[in-house]
């Protein structure tokens, strides 16, 4: 009797070391996610971030055309993932969308794809009133690593990008990108900024604004620009 | 060993440093809450030529008894026109230059540390009493070549910035194409460009800004009827 209660510790121990065994060997490996899984919602992921070290560059067009061509950088990093989807604000008109592997320099295959098509592809909390860019990654995210992507597309958007008056322009839109630049139309100068920004000559003779933002909420730009005396 | 022992020696002499010589600011002066700095300055620079720019810097003096302001006038640039106002009452005050060497004689508790070949600009006002301050406002035309010049086409301002918040308006004629700290970008009512500077941390920042001069605008085009204004010239 007192040899059992010995035992019992070690018995104990055993056990547990034999449920940790078990328990290890039933989870599945994050390496096998196949092309086809599913990302599991954002709770149950912890709402990891699918992304990281996003950075967009607005490159004002026209401004009676009341365009933008967007640069987006961004690292796909869900592990396992093989689409990424960006969205397209409501709002803005997207065209000539391109992708392509920053590590690479290849061309992505991508499709427009509605919420409810992104829900069903790979993004379970997509909005369904958005739509998506759906990006075909060209390997699964590695554990510990990412794929990193440079997004382009051209927005339409009058009611971010217009004129006023004869010689003005302003740009305003919030922007929850923590990063970014917007480069005026060549022949424009700088007339206001509320956010505070650097302010840069690109060799070409564009003004460049660029600011890192760090609160809570998304950047509430505006910016004005007017047209330079020739 | 002996390589040791130099080690050993070169700590030893490293320890023996005075400690401001190795760690910079105190932290007394590290620790202290930089949203309630009350110094700001705005700078007016004149046409890049003259190297000149006007600047006014408001501060509160709040310590019990102190009843001047000294302006040390940084190195490498040479102030003109000082006055001063007391922003409370709307008054203005009696202001005088002096070398540091001078002040030195004169010097209170109060007063920060002066180099004697310093030039100050003194602002004089009624010395503080307990429990109550005083909002100075003193404005000053510096020139300092090598903060503020030309480069081809370019004006160049070049300078640190202690403070917490600062700001400079360009000259008129002038538009922004560089700056190299995060700033607020606006448009003055007389059409200057005005750029503001908030630095959040206790140090400083290197503001480095150029501008170029705007083409003189376009003559309007003639009017029919009006008699104003004269058809362009193709280009």
């Amino acid at each position: 009797m007192r040899l059992l209660s010995l035992l019992r510790p070690l018995r104990l121990a055993l056990l547990s070391l034999g449920l940790c065994l078990l328990a290890a060997c039933g989870r599945p490996p994050r390496a096998v996610t196949t092309a086809a899984s599913v990302p599991p919602p954002a709770a149950a992921r912890g709402a990891a971030p699918r992304e990281a070290d996003e950075y967009t560059r607005y490159e004002l067009l026209d401004p009676e055309s009341a365009r933008f061509h967007i640069l987006y950088e961004v690292t796909a990093t869900e592990p396992g993932a093989t689409a990424f989807f960006n969205p397209i604000r409501k709002g803005s008109l997207a065209s000539d969308e391109s992708v392509r592997d920053q590590a690479t320099a290849q061309s992505l295959p991508f499709e427009v794809v509605s919420g409810a098509q992104a829900r069903a592809s790979g993004l379970p909390d997509a909005d369904l009133d958005t739509n998506y860019i759906r990006i075909h990654l060209p390997r699964q995210v590695p554990a510990e690593g990412g794929v990193r992507l440079l997004i382009e597309k051209t927005y339409q958007d009058a009611k971010s990008y217009f004129r006023e008056g004869a010689d003005r322009i302003v740009f305003s839109r919030p922007l929850g990108i923590r990063r970014n630049a917007i480069v005026l139309p060549l022949g424009y100068e700088l007339i206001g900024c509320n956010v505070p920004s650097q302010v840069l000559t690109e060799p070409d003779g564009r003004i460049a604004v660029s600011f890192m933002h760090t609160g809570p909420e998304p950047a509430p730009l505006v910016l004005k620009a007017r047209r330079l005396g020739k | 060993m002996n390589g040791f022992r130099a080690r050993l020696g070169l700590l030893v002499l490293l320890a023996a440093l005075p400690t401001a010589a190795q760690q910079g600011p105190s932290e007394e002066d590290r620790l202290v809450q930089r949203a309630h700095q009350d110094r700001e300055i705005v700078y007016f620079l004149q046409q890049p030529e003259t190297h000149a720019f006007d600047l006014y810097h408001d501060y509160t003096e709040s310590r019990p008894g102190v009843g001047r302001y000294l302006n040390v006038v940084r190195k490498g640039s040479a102030a003109s026109n000082p006055s001063a106002r007391n922003l409370d009452a709307g008054e203005a005050l009696s202001v005088e230059t002096v070398h540091g060497d001078a002040l030195a004689k004169t010097g209170t508790p109060e007063d920060e540390v002066v180099p004697p070949d310093a030039e100050v600009v003194v602002v004089h006002f009624p010395a503080v009493q307990q429990g109550r301050s005083v909002r100075l406002r003193i404005a000053e035309t510096y020139t300092d070549p090598k903060s503020y010049r030309s480069e081809g086409d370019e004006l160049v301002f070049d300078r640190s910035f202690g403070r917490p918040r600062n700001s400079v308006v360009l000259p008129a004629g002038w538009y922004l194409t560089a700056s190299s700290i995060p700033a607020m970008v606006s448009e003055t009512s007389d059409g200057r460009i005005r750029l503001d500077f908030v630095n959040p941390r206790p140090d400083e920042i290197a503001v480095l800004i150029k501008a170029k001069r705007r083409e003189p605008a376009a003559a309007p085009a003639a009017t029919p009827g009006t008699g104003r204004g004269r058809p362009r010239r193709a280009k």
